[in-house]
């Protein structure tokens, strides 16, 4: 199962290469991790998207609260959290095919960021579930290359603590 | 391997990095940590402020939480309904400094202790209650407690591969509680049904609060039993046998002594024949293996222990590696006795090639090792030879009261195997016993 962990770290040179580390040398295995500042100038906020059996994935957590320059390490749950990913694809068309890569992009909320003869680079931020399904749909025209920023995320503000999700 | 490291930039951060590298290595479950200070910091100058601020609080020390009240009623609970219940006791006995706790505990309770390489010392070793080392070397009856018991009661061990053999077969018939001050380690390799987190001394002082004493007949009984039936032995054929040497080092000190060791068979068997009366009398290398690590932290240990007899039990391939360091010895005349058991093998890879690799011994075998007498004699340090088993003992006496460094050469058996044995991988259950020995001759 995959498990997002939302991670705050002392602000310094090297901390982030202690976390990763810490999942290269156990053997764990990341799918996305990105970090950058948080609204405490001596925080960074690292979220990392890995996945694993049940009881590894409580490891990796108990594991990461032991680092020196670990403050906190929350194990946010996808159906409580907001999750986003940035993505930049360039996709190929030529003229012939813009009017359909531009219809499809509208509909994913993308916007159009490069033109260029043959293709069409494209900007999307949302959801895991949606960066793979936008992928998807691009694919018969042919993705040249694509970028993405890896999941961050934060759980909601204000839901109620007996929320359930629905089954 | 460290908890943290500090690069020092400044050396106005000296005295601040200093102090929070103390703690930081004191702090939670005790770990070495490593500052890194450079060339021009280490000739700058600065002033020395006793005040000088430590940083904000360490996550892993930080509160470190009172052990759960439930819990340990639950394991309370447990003991009651339990029949057949052992302690695990591991080097966090000592470190937390609970051993008189835990001897209150385990006498009170009568419940039977196994302790870990690196917990020996933990729980007095002559205590009618005492098991020895469990798992891949440990005593058969360790093992037949381990695998019989219907509760184990981990007190400050991490479940090591060493002592667990096959996880899938740990301990199946038994309810497993685990106290550990590191949250890591409860449910890391073993499912625990009762984890306990916190300071192990914490845990048994309220414990010893609530423990009322029972008597358990039927299982120590069938403990002593298995200590009758299936002691420690090794045969006896003339040559000297590394384990004969040790039984006569314990005889001559009554285990009133600190005890270091290299890493190999010689490790094993210190570990089965000596007794260790109080915690850290056993200085040696366990996870880690090292190799070397047995003639520096002799002379160590008898620096920080200057009132203890120190004894060193090393093997050949272990000695040669940091034999150096007899010039430390020699020169601030160290009375370490180091005890080689040299049977020009690395003992233990020997033993591995011979049980496991159709005997192909390979890179293994040292036929052309030096004479250490003399290498001793060479630096000052006064030297024995010995290849009589006759003149073990005198040699020995003759050491212990020799003001000084003295090294003793002991040749002997050189194909000996450590026994019992888990074959990595197995289980507890398929520990093999000491094939059997030709009628002793002693």
């Amino acid at each position: 199962m995959r498990q997002i962990y939302s991670i705050l770290v002392n602000n310094h040179p090297g901390v982030l290469s202690h976390v990763a580390g810490l999942f290269t040398r156990r053997g764990y295995n990341i799918e996305s991790i990105a970090a950058g500042p948080t609204e405490d100038s001596e925080v960074t906020r690292i979220s990392i998207v890995a996945f694993g059996e049940q009881h590894e994935l409580e490891q990796i957590a108990k594991q990461l609260r032991k680092l020196y320059d670990v403050r906190d390490v929350q194990q946010v749950s996808y159906t409580r959290s907001v999750t986003r990913e940035l993505l930049l694809a360039t996709i190929m068309a030529g003229p012939e095919k813009r009017g359909e890569v531009f219809q499809l992009a509208n509909a994913f909320g993308a916007n159009v960021v490069s033109i260029a003869d043959d293709s069409v680079t494209l900007e999307a931020s949302g959801n895991d579930q949606k960066i793979r399904t936008l992928l998807k749909s691009f694919e018969r025209y042919g993705i040249a290359q694509v970028a993405r920023t890896g999941m961050i995320a934060l759980p909601y503000s204000g839901m109620p603590s007996d929320w359930e999700p629905l089954a | 391997m460290t908890k943290y490291n500090w690069l020092i930039k400044d050396v106005r951060q000296i005295q601040g990095v200093i102090r929070e590298a103390v703690r930081v290595a004191t702090g939670g479950r005790p770990g070495p940590v490593l500052v890194d200070i450079p060339k021009d910091i280490q000739t700058a100058r600065t002033e020395y402020n006793p005040q000088a601020p430590v940083r904000g609080p360490l996550p892993a020390v930080r509160q470190m939480p009172e052990p759960d009240a439930k819990a340990i009623e639950k394991l309370i609970e447990a003991m009651e309904r339990a029949e057949r219940p052992v302690i695990l006791a591991g080097a966090g006995i000592i470190k937390a400094g609970a051993s008189a706790e835990l001897a209150q505990f385990a006498r009170h309770a009568q419940i039977p202790v196994i302790n870990t390489l690196l917990g020996m010392g933990g729980f007095p070793g002559t205590d009618p209650l005492f098991l020895g080392m469990p798992g891949m070397h440990g005593t058969a009856y360790a093992n037949f407690a381990l695998c019989e018991c219907d509760l184990l009661i981990n007190l400050g061990a991490r479940f090591d591969d060493r002592v667990t053999g096959k996880v899938s077969s740990f301990c199946l018939k038994a309810v497993i509680v685990h106290v550990d001050i590191d949250a890591a380690e409860i449910g890391k390799r073993v499912k625990t049904h009762i984890p306990i987190l916190g300071n192990v001394r914490d845990v048994l002082r309220s414990l010893n609060q609530q423990v009322r004493p029972v008597e358990r007949r039927a299982w120590i009984g069938q403990v002593e039993a298995w200590k009758r039936d299936y002691p420690l032995q090794y045969g006896w054929d003339g040559s000297v046998k590394p384990q004969y040497v040790i039984e006569q080092i314990q005889e001559i000190t009554g285990g009133d002594a600190l005890f270091a060791t290299g890493v190999g068979q010689h490790q094993m068997w210190a570990a089965q024949f000596l007794r260790f009366n109080e915690p850290r009398a056993f200085v040696s290398s366990g996870g880690l293996g090292t190799m070397g690590f047995g003639l520096p932290a002799s002379i160590g240990a008898k620096f920080g222990r200057p009132d203890k007899e120190v004894w060193l039990i090393d093997g050949d391939g272990s000695f040669a590696m940091t034999l150096v360091e007899l010039a430390t010895a020699a020169m601030y005349n160290v009375p370490v006795r180091a005890v080689i058991l040299n049977n020009a093998f690395l003992g233990m890879v020997r033993q591995w090639q011979e049980l496991f690799f159709g005997k192909r011994y390979s890179h293994s075998h040292y036929p052309t090792n030096p004479d250490f007498a003399k290498i001793a004699e060479g630096y000052g340090v006064k030297g024995f030879s010995v290849r009589d088993v006759d003149q073990v003992r005198s040699v020995l006496e003759q050491a212990a009261d020799h003001d000084g460094p003295v090294v003793m050469d002991f040749h002997v058996n050189p194909e000996e195997n450590v026994w019992p044995m888990v074959p990595a991988g197995a289980g507890n259950d398929e520990m093999q016993l000491a094939p059997p020995a030709p009628e002793s001759a002693r």
